[in-house]
This record gives C-alpha cells, structure tokens and sequence, in this order.
C-alpha cells in the first residue's frame, strides 16, 4: 500500500499514472481528501474552488468519491493515536502533517507526492527522523496525455 | 498465466486507466493542475485551505514562530 498526495490523486484519476510510482494499491490520507472536498464545497470566492470549477461534473464527482479500483481514501482510526505522539513530538502539527506522517509510517515507511513544494518542511524534518522516505515523482515524468 | 495472475493484471489495468468519469477534457485540465501551468496556483490554493483551518494546517513552525 503506498500513501500519495493529492497531486498524485488527481493525476492518478485521470490515468496519469507515473512511470516512477510503483505498481500497487494507492491510498490518499483522509486530511488530504478532506482539503480537496473542502475547496469543492467551500466558498465560491476560494482560489482552489475556481480551480476545481475547471473540471467537469462527473470529474468533481470523481473528485468527491474516488473510484475505488484507482486509489482509496485512508481510514484515519487505526492511525490516530500514532498521530497524536507525532503531533506531540513535532509540536505545531496539524491534522495533516501528523496523519500524513503516522500513515507513512504504517505503510511501507515512505510517502509519495507529485510535487516536492507539497512535502513541506515540517515533513521533511520529520519523516527523516521517523525513517520515513520521502518520494517526488518527477513531473516531467510520464506527462499525462502521452 | 494463472487465473490469479490474470485477476491482479485486469485490477492492475484498471488501476492505471484512471477513472472513467473523467473526460478528455478533464484529463487534459488535470494535466495542467499537477503537472503544467496551473501548478502553482494548485498549490498556493492547497496551502491557502491548510492556512485557513488551524486543526488542518497546525500553527506556525515551532522554528519560523517570531514569539519563540
């Protein structure tokens, strides 16, 4: 099972699938889908709403409830209190970081994002410390459409 | 080939086709989202969601906090 971002999620939906990402099950952390959901839903006048409204209504549908032969969405129980001591630890943490990190931690001890300003610093200083490699697939790899 | 073999091929075929709701049209602008144009205003709008939900987002890094 492999944890990915949401540039990977999307990328993933619409069949991009990255000659770097390797071949298995892909999972997305409940915190990341809930922020692609909460632009979706959210206020008209958000930036990544405008973005979103880019799609089409069966792809925002995507969107919402992810195919599930493509990636499936995380359940957060199993991973809460791992979540927790790391929220505890690297103080200043929020939902996202720390569940992104406990699931990293719990599958396969690595994380892959689409695009490295999405890792972030607080990530990157943790997963080092945690054992947890970080994975950027290159965007020049695999364009979609080609 | 096995029918087991064959079973994890077809769930592998799936997997990389992407989702079928997408469109052409939407897998083109998906394309500009992750991997073209549109790459820094994804991500500016994705920090701009973590930024505005403190229980998302957390608060300032323990290290770039000024009160620390």
């Amino acid at each position: 099972m492999i944890v990915i971002d949401e540039y990977l999620a999307v990328r993933l939906a619409a069949g991009g699938w990255p000659s770097a990402l390797p071949d298995d099950e892909v999972v997305l952390p409940t915190s990341r889908h809930w922020r692609l959901l909460q632009a979706l839903h959210g206020s008209r006048q958000g930036q990544l709403s405008r973005l979103l409204d880019g799609f089409g209504p069966s792809a925002r549908d995507g969107v919402r409830h992810p195919h599930p032969e493509v990636f499936g969405v995380l359940d957060p129980r199993p991973l809460l209190d791992e979540a927790a001591i790391i929220a505890a630890r690297y103080g200043g943490t929020g939902w996202l970081i720390s569940e992104t990190l406990a699931a990293g931690l719990a599958f396969g001890e690595q994380l892959w994002f689409g695009l490295a300003a999405n890792v972030g610093r607080v990530v990157e200083r943790a997963a080092g410390e945690l054992g947890i490699a970080i994975q950027v697939v290159d965007q020049l790899d695999q364009p979609l459409g080609h | 080939m096995s029918i087991g073999e064959e079973l994890l091929e077809e769930r592998r075929r799936r997997r990389r086709a992407g989702d079928p709701r997408f469109t052409e049209a939407d897998r083109e602008y998906a394309r500009r989202l992750t991997t073209g144009d549109l790459v820094s205003e994804f991500q500016a709008a994705l920090d701009a969601v973590s930024a505005a939900d403190p229980l998302l987002g957390g608060g300032p890094e323990p290290d770039t906090d000024p009160s620390n």
